[in-house]
């Protein structure tokens, strides 16, 4: 699933190399933490989250398979310089 | 050369996602299909069918960061798509006779730009009726609004 994961996501931004998947699991729950350039954030998201919520659907659903639950997040790890836009 | 790419695409999707499957590539009318052969099609399908609608969406993105030039695909599980597209024909034509017999004036489910298409272009030799999308509270899709003609 990590696999599938950094695939997309590379697939998607300008700086695949920036891109970091880390797996935090617990019990039959793994957290993804999903970290990258700060420019690629947005296009990781989506229109009103529609990649980043397509990205899940799938990502439940290959967990499923497993029997496992999964939740990807996307972590900000420098606040953005000057806030946030809106 | 493009939708080569694209079955690369899925198929790659496909195998990480677990999935044992072959992807074959056919040419329609409204662009490339790609269909997916696999045991497992319930679960690649998902609820109302939004999990094959995530396949596409993403699949078509990473095709259009790789060329922007290449054509959207549609995807197919199980044939679920033809399927869910002769379903939606049968519910338009039906609405269709009922305007002709009654002149009513009939109001189909709230459906995507996609499927709106699919009945506007199915009844757009019906001499009875005449459709139309309307606004619809509460939803961003909008509805088909059927009419008899006016002649």
């Amino acid at each position: 699933m990590q696999a599938f994961l950094e695939y997309v996501v590379k697939g998607l931004v300008d700086q695949p190399g920036a891109v970091t998947v880390t797996p935090v699991a617990k019990d039959d729950l793994t957290v993804y933490e999903l970290r990258m350039d700060p420019k690629d954030v947005a296009r990781v998201i989506g229109r009103q989250g529609t990649t980043i919520n397509a990205i899940r659907t799938l990502m439940l659903v290959g967990s499923a398979k497993l029997g496992k639950r999964c939740v990807v997040e996307i972590v900000e790890d420098k606040p953005v310089e000057s806030g946030p836009a809106r | 050369m493009s939708s080569a790419q694209s079955k690369i695409i899925l198929a790659e999707l496909l195998k990480h996602l677990g999935f044992d499957a072959t992807v074959e590539e056919h040419a329609l009318e409204e662009g490339p299909l790609l269909e997916v052969k696999t045991e497992d099609a319930g679960r690649l399908i998902g609820r109302k069918g939004q999990t094959l609608v995530a396949l596409q969406y993403l699949t078509n993105r990473l095709l259009f960061q790789q060329d922007q030039q290449a054509p959207k695909v549609l995807i197919d599980v199980a044939n679920y798509r033809s399927q869910a597209r002769d379903t939606l024909i049968a519910k338009a034509k039906e609405a269709a006779e009922k305007v002709r017999r009654w002149g009513d004036i009939v109001e189909l489910e709230p459906l995507n730009a996609f499927d709106r298409f699919i009945v506007h272009h199915a009844l757009k030799d019906d001499p009875n009726v005449e459709t139309h999308s309307v606004e619809v509270d509460g939803t961003n899709k909008k509805a088909v609004l059927l009419r008899p003609k006016r002649l």
